[in-house]
C-alpha cells in the first residue's frame, strides 16, 4: 500500500500488513509510535539515552510479534505501552542498585532567557518530585496527566483493574503535589 | 483545603506545561528502528526450505516403518538365521516336549552296509 495512502489505517491493521510483507506499513508505524514511547521512556527515566535504548528494544519487540498479532484482539499503543513500562521499571531497579555518583545528571535545557530558564526550572523540579514517587504511582501518573491517556486504557497497561487506577493516580498526585510543595520556591509560584 | 486546592490547580498547571514540553526523538532513531524492522521483516518473510522427494529406497523404507522399523527388522532376521544356524538345546527339548517329536535333520546319509545288507537279504 502507498505510503500516503496509510495515515488512515489503525495501527494494528498496519501491523498486519508488516506482517504479510508491507515495508511501508513498517515506515508508518515506526513514524506514529516511537516519538510516543520515545517521549513517554524519557519522561520515566529522565535519560536520553537510556530512552533510546527502550524505544528501540520496545518497537523490536513489536516487529517480533507481528507475525503472531492478531487484530481487534488488543491496541498496539496499549501493548507498546506496557513494554516500555516493564523495561523502564527494569531500568530504574538496575539504577537504584547503583552508586549515585554512576547515575547520569537529569539533562539541562540550554535556555539561554530568563523565563526560559524558569519554565525548565519549573519542569526540572516537576520530573524531580515525580522522580520521588514509588515507580507504580510514577507510572500512573505520567500516563494520566502527562501522555493523557484515559483510565481504562491505563488499567490494561498496568494491567489492574480501573478502580485501582483511579486510586493509584489520585493517590500519586497527592504525593506529588505534596513533594513539589516543598520546592515552591525552585517553581516560581507565588501565593498571590 | 483552600491550600490544598491551590496546590492542585499549580500542579494542574505544572503537568500542562510538561506536556507540552515533549521529548523529540533524537537524530537517526527512526531510521534505526526502520531498518530493524526491514531486518525483522525479512527474518519472517524468508521462505521455507524446500521438501525433497525421497528416492525409491527412500520410499521403501518409509512403507516399511522408516529407519527405527527397518533396524528392528533386521535385527530380527540376524537372530532368525543365528537359531537356525545354532540352536541352542533348550529350543530342541521344547520341541521334543510340545510337539512330542523327535527329529535330526541328516544333510548326507552315506551307510554303504544297509544297501550290502539289503542286497544280500535278496540273494
Amino acid at each position: 500500500m502507498p505510503f500516503d495512502r496509510m495515515n488512515d489505517v489503525s495501527d494494528d491493521a498496519l501491523l498486519v500488513l508488516y506482517a504479510n510483507g508491507d515495508s511501508e506499513a513498517a515506515k508508518m508505524l515506526t513514524q506514529r509510535l516511537t516519538p510516543r514511547i520515545y517521549a513517554h521512556a524519557h519522561r520515566m527515566l529522565r535519560n536520553q539515552a537510556d530512552a533510546e535504548d527502550v524505544a528501540q528494544e520496545a518497537m523490536l519487540r513489536l516487529w517480533r510479534i507481528a507475525p503472531e498479532w492478531r487484530q481487534g484482539e488488543a491496541k498496539v499503543t496499549t501493548w507498546l505501552y506496557r513494554v516500555v513500562a516493564n523495561l523502564c521499571t527494569d531500568r530504574l531497579r538496575r539504577a537504584r542498585t547503583k552508586p549515585l555518583d554512576a547515575v547520569a545528571e537529569p539533562e539541562d535545557g540550554a535556555a539561554s532567557v530568563a523565563q526560559q530558564m524558569q519554565t525548565r526550572a519549573r519542569i526540572d523540579a516537576l520530573h524531580g518530585a515525580l522522580a520521588t514517587l514509588p515507580d507504580r504511582q510514577r507510572e500512573a501518573v505520567v500516563l494520566r496527566h502527562i501522555e493523557g491517556l484515559a483510565n481504562p486504557e491505563i488499567a490494561e497497561i498496568m494491567q489492574i483493574s480501573i478502580e485501582a487506577t483511579e486510586s493509584l493516580t489520585a493517590r500519586g498526585k497527592r504525593a506529588l503535589a505534596s513533594a513539589l510543595k516543598s520546592r515552591k520556591d525552585a517553581l516560581g509560584f507565588t501565593d498571590d | 483545603m483552600t491550600d490544598n486546592k491551590n496546590n492542585m490547580v499549580e500542579l494542574d498547571a505544572l503537568l500542562a506545561e510538561v506536556r507540552a514540553d515533549t521529548p523529540v526523538p533524537p537524530d537517526g532513531l527512526i531510521a534505526r528502528i526502520t531498518e530493524q524492522a526491514s531486518v525483522e521483516q525479512k527474518a519472517f518473510m524468508k521462505p521455507p526450505a524446500k521438501a525433497t522427494r525421497p528416492g525409491v529406497l527412500g520410499q521403501f523404507i518409509q512403507a516399511l516403518g522408516g529407519w527405527p522399523a527397518l533396524s528392528g527388522l533386521a535385527t530380527a532376521t540376524c537372530a532368525g538365521v543365528w537359531l537356525g544356524i545354532s540352536p541352542p538345546q533348550s529350543m530342541e527339548f521344547a520341541a521334543e516336549t510340545y510337539l512330542g517329536v523327535e527329529y535330526a535333520v541328516t544333510l548326507l546319509d552315506i551307510n554303504f552296509d544297509a544297501a550290502f545288507d539289503l542286497s544280500g537279504e535278496a540273494l
